[in-house]
C-alpha cells in the first residue's frame, strides 16, 4: 500500500466538489473509497482508475446516495424522537424529569388561561429553537458557495425549521390577519393549545437529539 | 458477467453474511471482499453498496463507527445484536429461493418436483 501524492489527493477533492454532495458523511465516504482504491494500485495507474472511479461515483449516483441517506437518518432520527417521548424507558433521573414536567405543564393549563397558554408554548418553542440552531450551527452556511453539512445536523435543522413554519401558519398568521380577534374564538384557542402541547414535546425532542449528537458526525 | 440484476435482490443477505465473517468492514473492503470469493465474477457497485449499508444502518442491523486513517475518516460498519438474528433469517430466506430456482431450471434434479 502506498501514499497518496498531493496531486492524486487534489484530483479527488476537486472532483468532489464538482459533484457538489450535500452531506459531509457522504463526502468523507467516497472520498475514503478514492483514496483506498488509489492506495492499492501503482501511481502509474492512477490516472485510469481516477477515471474508472469518476464514473462509478458519477452524478446521478451520489445525488442517490445523498437522498437515500437522507431518507434513512431522517427516519433514525424519527425513531430517536419517539424513543426520547418514551419517558418510562428513561431509568429513575429521567422519570423524575418527566413526572415534574407533565407536573408543570398540568398546573400551567389550570392556572394560565388558554390563550396566553399558548404564548408561554411559543416561548418555550422558539428557546428550543435557538438551542438547536446554536447547537446544529455546522449545518447553516451563509456562503454563496457550497458546503457540505453533517445530515444529522441539516434534518434537525429542517424538522425545526418546518415545526416553527407551521407554527407561523397556524397560530402567528391568523393572529396578526385578524389584529387577535381569533383568540376569542374557543375552538381555534383549544385547538392551538393542542397543537402547542405537541409541538412543544416535539420541539424539545429534537433539542435533545441535537445535544446527544456530536457536531460532525452522523452517528446517532 | 453482468449479473447486477441478480445481485441487487440478494445485496444487503450478502452484506449481513460478511459483517457476520468479519467484525467490523468498510465499504471499499465489502466490495474487494465479495470479488476476492467470487473470483472476480461478482462486482458489487458501490452507487448500491453504500444506500444498502446506510438502509441496514438505520434499520438498526448496523453499527457505525468512525476512525481516523492517514488524515482522513473511515467508516467501519459492524452488526448489531438484530443484524445478528437477522443474518439466520435472511440466509435461509436465500438458500431457499436459491434452492427452488434450482428445481424450477434443473427440474430433471428433483423429479418429484412440480410447479
Amino acid at each position: 500500500m502506498r501514499k497518496l501524492t498531493e496531486q492524486e489527493l487534489l484530483w479527488i477533492h476537486s472532483r468532489q466538489k464538482s459533484l457538489h454532495i450535500r452531506y459531509t458523511e457522504v463526502y468523507e465516504e467516497i472520498f475514503d473509497h478514492y483514496c483506498t482504491t488509489l492506495e492499492n494500485s501503482t501511481e502509474i495507474d492512477s490516472p485510469s482508475i481516477i477515471a474508472k472511479l469518476n464514473d462509478t461515483f458519477s452524478w446521478s449516483v451520489v445525488k442517490g446516495m445523498d437522498k437515500e441517506l437522507e431518507k434513512n437518518v431522517s427516519k433514525q432520527i424519527w425513531v430517536a424522537q419517539l424513543d426520547f417521548l418514551k419517558f418510562w424507558n428513561r431509568g429513575f433521573k429521567g422519570l423524575l424529569a418527566s413526572i415534574i414536567g407533565f407536573a408543570l405543564l398540568a398546573i400551567a393549563i389550570f392556572i394560565i388561561p388558554a390563550s396566553e397558554l399558548i404564548l408561554v408554548f411559543l416561548v418555550i418553542i422558539l428557546i428550543t429553537t435557538a438551542g438547536v440552531f446554536f447547537m446544529k450551527r455546522d449545518a447553516l452556511s451563509f456562503r454563496l458557495s457550497h458546503k457540505t453539512v453533517s445530515i444529522s445536523s441539516a434534518t434537525i435543522i429542517k424538522r425545526v425549521g418546518i415545526l416553527n413554519t407551521i407554527f407561523m401558519w397556524i397560530y402567528v398568521i391568523p393572529s396578526v390577519l385578524t389584529r387577535g380577534e381569533i383568540h376569542s374564538n374557543t375552538l381555534f384557542v383549544w385547538a392551538t393549545a393542542i397543537v402547542t402541547i405537541f409541538s412543544v414535546m416535539y420541539s424539545i425532542s429534537l433539542l435533545a437529539i441535537a445535544s446527544d449528537l456530536p457536531a460532525q458526525r452522523t452517528a446517532i | 458477467m453482468s449479473n447486477n440484476n441478480l445481485i441487487k435482490g440478494s445485496l444487503q443477505t450478502i452484506i449481513l453474511k460478511l459483517l457476520e465473517e468479519n467484525e467490523k468492514m468498510y465499504g471499499y473492503e465489502i466490495t474487494q471482499r465479495v470479488k476476492e470469493l467470487t473470483a472476480g465474477e461478482i462486482k458489487i457497485t458501490e452507487g448500491a453498496l453504500y444506500p444498502a449499508l446506510h438502509k441496514l444502518e438505520a434499520e438498526g442491523l448496523l453499527s457505525t463507527e468512525i476512525q481516523q486513517v492517514d488524515n482522513r475518516v473511515r467508516k467501519y460498519y459492524r452488526l448489531t445484536k438484530d443484524g445478528q438474528k437477522e443474518v439466520t433469517s435472511k440466509m435461509s430466506e436465500l438458500q431457499g429461493f436459491v434452492e427452488n430456482l434450482q428445481r424450477i431450471l434443473t427440474p430433471d434434479l428433483k423429479p418429484g418436483f412440480n410447479i
